[in-house]
């Protein structure tokens, strides 16, 4: 079993933590260098924000109780199930392809064959 | 022959079974009324650890009063992402979407400023009534700009650090029958600010007063052996 961010909450751009002093960054937009404007009490300067690694997501699992942050999950079996839902996407994409390409084709046919097989009337009345 | 036989032994089973059914409904009813719902279930203890006041642990920190607070907009906690241990019922961790959703204050040192969380039991529910008051003399521009956007903000986290340096959080819960571990949540009724300018009568100081006001479910302290006053002023880049 592997460690990793809740997928829901690694979707939002920053959700920052301190864990043992360091800052860290579990949404999606990973490690960066987050800017402190200058106050009153101190000068501005810029602070390194992290991207969590293995220890961090054990810490938070093991040390700090109940928490949507981290999940487990089993890599051999995600992969698994991510492959099938590949292969069902593929296979849904090639016959929706195969669907709007034969619409097209009947669409075309219509259009052109409609005049044709009616004979002369309705092509007539329309212009 | 065969068939009155065949149907007299399944009228007999037919009330048999009937008066088995009557037997478990009484049987059930009564149980309820005796012991309440419990039955099915195994006994819930809460897990009763006593206080004992001879123990010098327990009176070496008294200072009450709060000495500084941090106010958080609702909008900026991320509650999926923060943590709490249900076994003590305090918050482990928070975390946080942005910077600029918070501000840290720090009160007039006249034993004015405080933030009470006082039970109210109605029957079976009890409530904690969240009472806070912050006061800052001395009038100024920055001070009435401050007051002005407090009493815009509709749903506020307040981080108070006691004068004996306990914190405690208010506008969270600690839900325990939410969900399997429980869940932590926004308070059942939301801080909220309430600010009041005295301009005085020349015998008093011109003051900034600001009172919070909100409803609760739990007593909701930071666990400050994992984090800190300070991880969460830098988690907010305050």
């Amino acid at each position: 079993m592997k460690l990793r961010v809740n997928p829901r909450i690694a979707a939002k751009p920053t959700v920052i933590r301190v864990i043992n002093g360091k800052i860290i960054n579990f949404g999606s937009r990973g490690a960066f260098i987050r800017e402190r404007a200058e106050t009153k009490k101190s000068a501005a300067y810029e602070e390194l924000v992290h991207a969590p690694t293995e220890e961090d997501l054990k810490y938070i699992k093991e040390k700090l109780g109940s928490s949507n942050l981290v999940q487990e999950y089993d890599e051999v079996a995600e992969e698994a199930t991510m492959k099938a839902i590949e292969a069902q996407k593929e296979a849904i994409k090639k016959a929706q392809a195969e669907y709007e390409a034969n619409n097209k084709v009947e669409a075309k046919a219509a259009t052109a064959g409609t005049p044709k097989a009616n004979g002369s009337g309705n092509a007539a009345q329309s212009k | 022959m065969k068939n009155r036989i065949i149907a007299i032994v399944m009228v007999a089973s037919l009330f048999a079974s009937y008066f088995q059914g009557m037997f478990l409904e009484m049987y059930i009813s009564i149980s309820l009324f005796l012991f309440g719902s419990s039955v099915g279930h195994s006994m819930g203890f809460v897990n009763l650890g006593g206080v004992d006041q001879t123990d010098s642990e327990n009176c070496e920190t008294c200072d009450s009063g709060v000495a500084r607070f941090i106010l958080v907009e609702c909008a900026g906690l991320d509650l999926d992402a923060s943590s709490f241990d249900p076994l003590t019922g305090c918050i482990t961790g928070l975390a946080f979407t942005d910077v600029g959703i918070a501000a840290e204050y720090v009160p007039d040192k006249d034993n004015t400023a405080k933030l009470d969380f006082i039970g109210e039991r109605t029957g079976s529910v009890h409530n904690v009534n969240v009472d806070g008051f912050a006061k800052f003399k001395c009038l100024n521009k920055l001070k009435i700009s401050e007051g002005n956007k407090l009493k815009k903000t509709c749903c506020l986290i307040i981080i108070a650090e006691y004068n004996d340096c306990n914190i405690m959080v208010g506008g969270l819960d600690i839900v325990s029958n939410c969900s399997v571990s429980g869940e932590l949540r926004l308070s059942k009724q939301e801080i909220q600010a309430t600010v009041s300018i005295y301009g005085g009568d020349g015998s008093d100081e011109s003051r900034m007063e600001v009172a919070f006001t909100g409803q609760q479910r739990c007593f909701t302290a930071l666990d400050q052996d994992v984090t800190t006053y300070a991880d969460l002023k830098t988690a907010l880049g305050i």
